[in-house]
């Protein structure tokens, strides 16, 4: 529903260039590599692929109860996953859909490996829409904000060391959060996005997260020393706060 | 609907049956008391047991593995998310879970965080979910028939910004 059948074709043709490029983060992928087990697991193995979000409004879907039923398959008789709504940190559960049948949703999941999908059925979630999207490019040491095709924000940021790098693929922000310092090395706001470090197996005792945010060390923007998060300026995290919908898309680009 | 009242099944016909308990062992040392994975069972229309893994932490996703009394198994780690279910494929009548460290590359053995269900009771087969449904009574004025149903699911709009809520985060940094 929110990509066109053009877009799906040119992700199903990324997708060889994909495991490349996620093979290519370095670090270890031993996540990303391990692929999808067999049990409870999301529906298809990671598709972290190059989408073309500037092709047409995207669907976020948000939970309506306290817990969203992700099924392997449109049809499935039995859920392969349960999430919680909100999530651990307070936000509502959102999902990034990229197609749709009748009474059913294909979503990305905010779950390992990076670029999970599932099936979620359509009573479970209210669905919006937005033009907002987010390239990340990494080589640039850039972050843009789109409206469709037009570039809104354009502003350097940090990206993630050579042995932690900032994984590549598609991801949607999935939390808000504002830390109780706002001059702190968050910043005045986080977006937490939907996909992890490929190179950290945890961070601070937590799932390692990657997310985009702002910093108290704004003299290292357009450089890689992060642990994989995203930084920009106080100014434009700021800003994005005050435009940007969870379940919005990020796309981190080489 | 369909699927609605199928899970309500599920439920109403079942778990009860699963005992969980706790596999041995010293802990991890940054979070002793962090709850341990949880098996339930359900019975389906089928008569079938199916099995539930459940994280109750809220900091991350837990790996696992698993194994029943038929020979089945999981194919490498699952990743139980934070406070998250997951469905394991298998209708088996015992089953052990084992949790791996989530700070250590997922390799050691978390011990005393693992699981095991047992089925105490085999599942029954079907049973109706509910009493035949009554006659409808009269309605005392005809109803429009021409009244779209209503769609689950309301016409997208554009979503609004997100409403920022006070966490330190815990991201990569």
């Amino acid at each position: 529903m929110s990509f066109s059948p053009g877009t799906r074709a040119a992700v199903v043709a990324s997708g060889v260039v994909l495991s490349l490029t996620l093979a290519g983060c370095g670090g270890s992928d031993h996540k990303a590599a391990s692929g999808a087990p067999s049990g409870g697991t999301p529906a298809a193995k990671p598709t972290t692929a190059s989408y073309d979000f500037g092709n047409g409004p995207s669907t976020i879907a948000t939970a309506r109860n306290a817990t969203v039923d992700i099924y392997q398959q449109a049809g499935d008789a039995s859920p392969s996953m349960k999430l919680h709504s909100p999530n651990p940190d307070g936000a509502p559960r959102v999902f990034l859909v990229m197609d749709s049948k009748p009474g059913w949703l294909h979503a990305f999941l905010p779950v390992q490996p990076n670029g999970s999908t599932g099936w979620i059925p359509t009573r479970e979630v209210r669905t919006a829409k937005t033009g907002y999207w987010i390239q990340v490019l990494r080589s640039a040491h850039r972050l843009k904000l789109y409206q469709g095709k037009k570039v809104m924000i354009s502003t350097p940021a940090a990206i993630g060391k050579s042995d932690t790098p900032t994984p590549g693929g598609a991801y949607y922000l999935t939390e808000l959060l504002q830390p109780p310092n706002p001059k702190g090395d968050y910043g005045p706001y986080a977006y937490g996005l939907s996909g992890q470090s490929t190179a950290l197996t945890q961070f601070n005792g937590h799932d390692p997260v990657i997310g985009i945010h702002g910093t108290n060390q704004p003299e290292l923007l357009g450089t890689s020393v992060s642990h994989g998060c995203i930084r920009i300026s106080n100014t434009m995290i700021t800003k994005l706060a005050k435009m940007l919908p969870l379940g919005t898309p990020v796309q981190i680009s080489a | 609907m369909r699927l609605k009242k199928a899970s309500l099944t599920l439920a109403g016909a079942a778990a009860a049956v699963a005992v969980t308990t706790m596999a041995a062992a010293p802990a991890w040392a940054c979070s002793d008391s962090d709850p341990s994975l949880r098996l339930r069972s359900l019975c389906g229309k089928d008569g079938q047991a199916t099995w539930l893994l459940s994280n109750p932490n809220g900091w991350g996703s837990v790996p696992a593995t698993w194994a029943d009394n038929k020979g089945g198994h999981s194919q490498g780690k699952i990743s139980v998310p934070a406070r998250g279910t997951v469905l394991l494929p298998t209708h088996a009548t015992k089953v052990i879970v084992t949790a791996y460290r989530p700070d250590r590359r997922n390799l050691p053995v978390w011990q005393r965080h693992g699981a095991i269900g047992l089925l105490k009771q085999h599942c029954k087969g079907t049973r109706p979910s509910a009493p035949p449904p009554e006659k409808p009574k009269p309605s005392p004025k005809p109803t429009k028939t021409s009244e779209a149903p209503k769609p689950a699911t309301p016409p997208s709009g554009e979503a609004r910004p997100a409403t920022p809520v006070k966490a330190q985060p815990q991201f990569t940094g």
